[in-house]
């Protein structure tokens, strides 16, 4: 497992600060590995009452089989109060806390990206939005990615997980 | 200063790498708790989930990490379930929304089990053996004989076995070669003793699946059944009067959605998105989805329609 809080430069050259993890599965009988990566902004963006974030999650094979597929399945989840919501910025994803000033782990509704053209790897990115901020609780924002490869003639599937 | 902040999170991260396999509140089965509560199978994750029929939704699922669910072709309520890293296989069928085992492989290490072919009353699988480090020593096809519960092999089947479907009482089966290639062969699925025939040594990628009495074509990556076509999906079932089950991820909404075709006339029966499992229902399949529940019907002649409640 590596994470580390570290930068990558944008296309504009412009300096973009970030958490990432990756998980890595050793497949059994040698068949290669396949990682799990997972990558949030540092820093959130507040404008008017909504925070901000930017992601992206990949799957990743390495390894000498040929892929029948691969996938990057992911969600975020926050602690939210008074019906703020959650949402990674896809249809149907957003999930609201309740009306209750106590807080609330609510989680957007899992989704995923699957690659079947025989590429080795699957990747996925967007915006994060919360809000209002003001019934975010700090810190408490998590984004899973969990990665599956099924493999030519293998019968079996693998999955890792990795999280921010 | 942004070095030593990566270090720092490293450190931590490695730190609690250390009780990854400590998994909290882990479920291999889900267990319904009243009576609208009841077990589905979601055959994209290929795992088994917890649905609430009154809220319409998913509760829980299989959330052991590399534990999946491995499904016939063709309609049964008869699964397997293992581990991808350490076995551990079952047999196991999913009877008015509760599992049940049926048979556990006796080399929980070294063995695993999947369905190959089944017509309802013939039931065949791929058992594999693996050595201790995972690699792969051999795969038998194997019958399943449900009164004596044993796994019976077929003496002359071997090689890279991929996939099966039983027309009439023979068994057609793929065999991957050390060139990729797919090779289609033939055996009388009676007799365990039976010699297997060659039928091709060009067949295509993608499901093998029987129809009507014939194995549908597959060319570049569409199936094909008098005159009408369809794109392979990531899961393709058929029933024995001909409708086409599909389920595939919707681009749209990122999740998954299925399609209902009557092969015949090629015409669609009904299908969803937002799906998160399903089960067979008598004539028909019901999709349990993420806010609503959608029953796609049809008759012995697969005409047919769709109910969404």
């Amino acid at each position: 497992m590596a994470a580390d809080d570290n930068g990558t430069v944008g296309p504009l050259g412009v300096y973009f600060p970030h958490i990432s993890a990756s998980q890595a599965l050793a497949l059994p009988g040698g068949e290669g590995t396949l990682t799990a990566n997972v990558w949030r902004s540092s820093y959130v963006s507040q404008t008017g009452n909504a925070l901000t974030w930017d992601w992206q999650v990949s799957a990743v094979y390495a390894g000498p089989r040929s892929v029948e597929w691969i996938r990057t399945q992911w969600y975020s989840q926050a602690d939210l109060r008074n019906g703020a919501s959650i949402s990674m910025g896809l249809s149907g994803d957003s999930a609201s806390a309740s009306y209750s000033s106590s807080w609330q782990a609510v989680r957007t509704a899992p989704k995923y990206w699957t690659n079947n053209n025989g590429a080795k790897e699957s990747d996925y990115r967007g915006n994060l939005v919360i809000g209002p901020a003001v019934d975010y609780r700090q810190g408490s924002i998590v984004t899973v990615n969990t990665a599956s490869v099924k493999l030519a003639g293998d019968p079996k599937i693998y999955t890792i997980s990795a999280g921010v | 200063m942004f070095v030593s902040l990566g270090v720092l999170t490293t450190v931590f991260a490695m730190t609690a790498c250390g009780s990854q396999h400590a998994f909290q509140n882990a479920v291999v089965i889900p267990r319904p708790l009243n009576d609208h509560e009841y077990v589905i199978e979601d055959p994209v994750n290929q795992r088994f989930v917890l649905y609430d029929m009154n809220r319409k939704v998913a509760v829980s699922w299989t959330n052991v990490p590399n534990e999946f669910v491995y499904n016939f072709a063709t309609p049964s309520d008869v699964y397997t379930i293992g581990n991808s890293l350490t076995n551990h296989f079952s047999i196991v069928r999913l009877v008015d929304g509760k599992v049940e085992t049926l048979y556990s492989l006796p080399d929980q290490a070294h063995d695993a089990v999947f369905p190959l072919a089944t017509n309802g009353r013939m039931m065949f699988f791929l058992l594999v053996h693996y050595r201790d480090d995972g690699t792969e020593v051999w795969r038998h096809v194997v019958q399943w004989d449900l009164g004596s519960k044993a796994l019976l092999p077929f003496q002359h089947v071997d090689g890279a076995i991929e996939q099966g479907a039983l027309v009439g009482t023979d068994l057609y089966y793929t065999v991957i070669r050390p060139d990729q290639s797919r090779w289609l062969y033939r055996v009388d699925g009676t007799r365990l003793n039976a010699r297997p025939t060659l039928v091709s040594t060009r067949w295509g990628e993608g499901p093998v699946l029987s129809c009507k009495g014939e194995l549908l074509a597959v060319r570049g990556h569409r199936l094909m059944f008098g005159g009408h076509t369809w794109p392979v999906s990531a899961v393709n079932w058929i029933t024995e009067n001909g409708v086409l089950i599909q389920f595939d991820e919707d681009e749209n909404t990122l999740t998954t959605r299925a399609d209902v075709y009557n092969v015949a006339d090629g015409r669609r029966l009904g299908g969803a998105v937002n799906v998160e499992g399903f089960r067979w229902v008598e004539n028909g399949i019901q999709l349990d989805c993420s806010g609503h529940v959608e029953t796609v019907v049809w008759g012995a002649s697969a005409t047919g329609g769709a109910m969404r409640e």
